[in-house]
């Protein structure tokens, strides 16, 4: 397992150092640039837009100013936003865990969702409920996250029942205790995470329903079958260990799944997460916003994986050891 | 698995938990019906205090919400000139010197008292209030003042405004400033190598900064960073109606009443009348509608798109929806007369193109083809007005009589274009060479209105035969061709305003030495005779202290403008805003921000119990 970690964690560097060059190419491949949407306001004469562009490096070579931002980066310093003029990681900071909550929950509700989807399809094979589940989950992986999105947010705006978007009650937030603002967030996560969540949960049910089909007709399952255990007991206990490992495995592909989800669902509900930020950044070309962006989503998704590889391995340790040259 | 499942959950539970406790409720009684100023003002009243005696006294108390596009970008005024940090930072925070009404469209005193000119119109003399406090309480003096114009004119400070009081180029090339002194704690003087029209208020989008807590961080280096929005607001120190006491970044700006504010109603009452302000930040303008439906918010500046259903709904709902006339943010279409040569030594725009352009005939032939009624109509739904000048006539006080050159007249296109030797054949134009006339013009992609305009003008041009190949492109790529390596052939963009309205700072788009001057940007001397007309009818402008003198020169100067199509002016959208009617004072006008420029004077008729 050792090994694991240290062969993922050796490999994080060099992915995140290709990723960011390629983010920089691309950036460099846009037209236009950041100060050049400053010079449409008269107050950025010519003079200053070049002092702009010399104090944040911007009229150094392509790969001088991306080596330059590699050995800052590698201290920590990911250099200041061009927008906003202040350290991007401060600004990251600020709403990272924002969309860490939107994620957690939209991680829960896809989960919970498929397992228990997945599970009625499998044990009602063939027979209406599984039909029913099979229409459910064709349905949520057909729908447009953001269709999904704009739906809820009509049905929040007609019933009157949930916030239409942001996170929190801003006029009132001060003024409530604990539990309200307890409520009051809850209320407002509940429909961006849905959202978030709706399309994964129905993917992970498929694979889960597949998965555990083929696991309710191994043997050893036959055989607790045959020694009296309960259906139930069959399913949980046995099916479902059975069918953890390649469940395990979606899990790492899911949280990266979610996140890329939660930028899009983020824009349409007003969430204050990384994604308008990120997109602010792309759309404006703050080179060094797009690139701490970039960065920070690579270290998470790579290190959920590894997460979820380590689980698998502490399940199953065969799974951790290298392949045996066949002679 | 479920073991998987709890530890999820109890991670998001955690993160809920820390969104929920992370702050400290803050005391009841904000909304109590006494409406005793909270936080109180600190007496006594500043000695040189202005009544204002043109507003409806109103009552203290309550918070005032409204809905904003994004975040600000900065707490700095003098980094900051984008058009959220204006809304939510200079407006609300920072008190200009001298003061612009955005009704009468005019200047009056702000924090200073006075603005006396000298006889040859070049110096300039401003007195401050006495007694004048930032919000933390310590004296606002001209050491401020000293302080800011130090920063302002330091160049390792990227700040806009320093372009402001540059007044030509040094004997070495460089450019040149105007002078400041400071004569005692309550005088500073400004002396200019030519005179500026209106200086006052011009001067005025440079909003001081307090020397007690920023000239440390300026003597460190670190002014372009400091008032970023990380700072803590706390130690945000204003002059303005406001300050800062919470910033959630992509989420609220809240702002509390400053203290130590220095106006009084005609009852004596000290302003500003509410409490507290916050910004919500909405991005989408849908929510923004649904906000201000459900009384979330006070006011909003409505789109065109959600007039209709806004009026519709305004009886039952109780809310006021006001019609503003027409804004101040045009449309217009353009052609490149740029002779230049790209990097490859070839002509950023075909020659033979550049010579249609160039002919005064085929552009006002284009103009009298566009049929801009129908652009209100069609693309518009009829909430906007066809434009014949550069001047929106939204800008009361300065927009232009009527000009001929923009009436929909197809006989008149072609007459003129026949006397330019012009002929239609087959249903296409041809030059006098025999060239199909064919060009491209390009827009903004991300701009809808924009984009069908140009399929209108498209239509409209076909009926003279002439083939226009529509470019929609992203905005960026857009600029690129404008400001970079300048290969397109038309295109179709818009002009905003800054505050003041005053042609004054048109400057940048008239003189031919301009760098916005799109048609043909940055001439060394004015390639064509009616652009040296323009650029002494532009000067004029700007130096006349006359009044009555500025308006006949810059009429002058639209009628120019106008007759040459140097840009093709096309429509202009209506102006529309909506509040709550218990919003006291409230004055709505087309410019920006069109619903709290007199945010101080703003109150609430009745609070929520």
């Amino acid at each position: 397992m050792t090994r694991l970690i240290l062969r993922r964690l050796l490999a994080l560097p060099a992915l995140l150092v290709a990723t960011s060059l390629l983010t920089f190419l691309l950036l460099e491949a846009a037209p236009g640039s950041f100060f050049l949407r400053l010079s449409e306001d008269p107050a950025f004469p010519p003079e200053l837009i070049q002092a702009l562009e010399a104090r944040y490096g911007l009229d150094q070579g392509v790969f001088v100013r991306y080596g330059r931002w590699l050995v800052a980066a590698l201290s920590g310093d990911f250099g200041p936003s061009l927008t906003y003029g202040v350290s991007t990681t401060s600004l990251i900071v600020e709403r990272l865990s924002n969309t860490l909550l939107l994620t957690g929950v939209a991680l829960v509700i896809a989960w919970g969702l498929a397992v228990a989807l997945g599970i009625t399809g499998a044990v009602t094979r063939g027979r209406w409920p599984d039909r029913l589940v099979s229409v459910v989950t064709f349905g949520g992986m057909s729908t447009p996250r953001v269709l999904l999105a704009l739906l809820l947010l009509w049905f929040a705006a007609t019933s009157g029942v949930l916030p239409t978007g942001g996170m929190r009650d801003l006029v009132r937030w001060d003024r409530m205790s604990t539990g309200q603002r307890w409520a009051d967030l809850a209320a407002h996560v509940a429909l961006p995470a849905l959202a978030v969540a709706l399309p994964a949960g129905a993917r992970i049910a498929r694979q889960l329903r597949a998965t555990l089909i083929e696991a309710l007709g191994q043997p050893a399952i036959l055989a607790a079958r045959a020694r009296g255990l309960s259906g139930p007991r069959v399913v949980l206990g046995h099916a479902l260990s059975w069918a953890a490992n390649p469940m395990i495995t979606l899990l790492g592909y899911s949280v990266g799944g979610l996140l890329a989800g939660s930028f899009l669902v983020e824009v349409v509900f007003a969430w204050p997460g990384m994604a308008r930020l990120t997109v602010e950044a792309v759309l404006t070309g703050d080179e060094p916003m797009v690139l701490a962006s970039v960065v920070l989503a690579t270290t998470m998704l790579t290190l959920g994986n590894l997460v979820a590889d380590l689980w698998l391995v502490a399940r199953d340790p065969r799974q951790g050891r290298a392949p045996e040259a066949s002679s | 698995m479920p073991c998987r499942a709890v530890v999820l959950s109890l991670l998001t539970l955690f993160l809920a938990g820390c969104q929920a406790c992370s702050d400290a409720p803050a005391p009841e009684g904000r909304t109590s019906a006494e409406r005793v100023p909270n936080p109180p003002f600190v007496e006594p009243l500043p000695a040189g205090a202005w009544t204002v005696e043109d507003i409806e006294p109103g009552r203290h108390g309550g918070d005032l919400v409204l809905a904003v596009t994004a975040s600000p970008r900065t707490f700095n005024p003098l980094m900051g000139s984008d058009g959220i940090t204006v809304e939510v930072v200079h407006i609300p925070m920072y008190a200009p010197c001298w003061r612009f009404d955005y009704v009468k469209q005019a200047g009056g005193p702000g924090l200073c008292a006075q603005a006396e000119q000298s006889e040859d119109g070049l110096t300039w003399t401003f007195t401050l209030r006495e007694g004048l406090r930032w919000s933390d309480g310590q004296p606002l003096t001209t050491d401020d003042v000293a302080f800011t114009w130090q920063v302002l004119m330091d160049p390792e400070v990227p700040a806009p405004g320093r372009s402001l009081f540059e007044q030509g180029k040094t004997e070495e090339g460089k450019p040149r400033y105007a002078g400041f002194e400071q004569v005692d704690p309550l005088t500073f003087r400004i002396t200019l190598y030519e005179p500026i029209a209106s200086f006052p208020l011009m001067m005025s989008s440079v909003r001081w900064v307090p020397k007690h807590t920023l000239h440390k961080v300026w003597k460190a280096g670190r002014f372009t960073e400091a008032l970023g929005v990380n700072t803590p607001p706390e130690q945000v120190v204003t002059s303005g109606a406001f300050r800062p006491v919470k910033y959630r970044a992509d989420e609220q700006v809240v702002l509390e009443r400053n203290p130590h504010f220095w106006q009084v109603d005609s009852k004596k009452q000290r302003l500003p009348y509410l409490d507290r302000v916050i910004f919500l930040v909405v991005p989408d303008q849908s929510a923004a509608f649904l906000k201000f439906r459900q009384g979330e918010t006070h006011a909003w500046n409505v789109p065109t798109d959600h007039y209709d259903r806004l009026v519709r709904e305004a009886p039952e709902k109780g809310y006021l929806v006001h019609e503003l006339g027409a804004s101040l943010n045009t449309a217009y279409l353009m052609f490149n007369l740029d002779p230049g040569l790209d990097d490859a030594g070839q002509p950023v725009v075909d020659p033979i193109k550049r010579g249609w352009f160039e002919r005064l005939g085929f552009r006002q032939a284009i103009s009298h083809a566009l049929d801009r009624e129908g652009m209100v109509r069609s693309v518009l739904h009829g909430r906007g007005e066809p434009l014949c000048s550069f001047i929106s006539p939204g800008n009361v006080r300065w927009a232009p009589p009527p000009h001929p050159t923009c009436t929909f007249d197809l006989d008149k296109s072609r007459a003129l274009l026949a006397a330019e030797g012009f002929v239609e054949r087959d249903g296409k134009l041809h030059d006098p060479e025999g060239h199909e006339v064919t060009f491209s013009v390009v827009t903004n992609a991300e701009n809808s209105v924009r984009v069908h305009l140009l399929n209108v003008i498209k239509e409209d041009l076909a009926r003279l035969g002439i083939s226009v190949r529509v470019r929609p492109v992203p905005f960026n790529e857009l600029l690129a061709a404008l400001k970079t390596h300048r290969r397109f052939e038309g295109l179709v963009l818009g002009w905003g305003t800054a505050v003041p309205p005053d042609p004054a700072l048109f400057k940048n788009v008239f003189l031919s030495s301009a760098p916005n001057h799109f048609w043909h940007p940055s001439q060394k001397t004015p390639a064509r005779p009616w652009e040296a007309k323009m650029d002494t009818l532009a000067i004029q402008v700007n130096t006349l202290v006359d009044e009555q003198a500025r308006k006949k020169a810059s009429d002058e100067l639209m009628a120019l403008f106008s007759t040459q199509q140097a840009q093709t002016m096309l429509v202009v959208e209506q102006a529309y805003a909506a509040s709550r009617s218990e919003l006291g004072n409230f004055k709505p006008t087309p410019l920006r921000p069109r619903t709290h420029w007199n945010i101080e004077q703003l109150y609430l008729k009745s609070l929520p119990r």
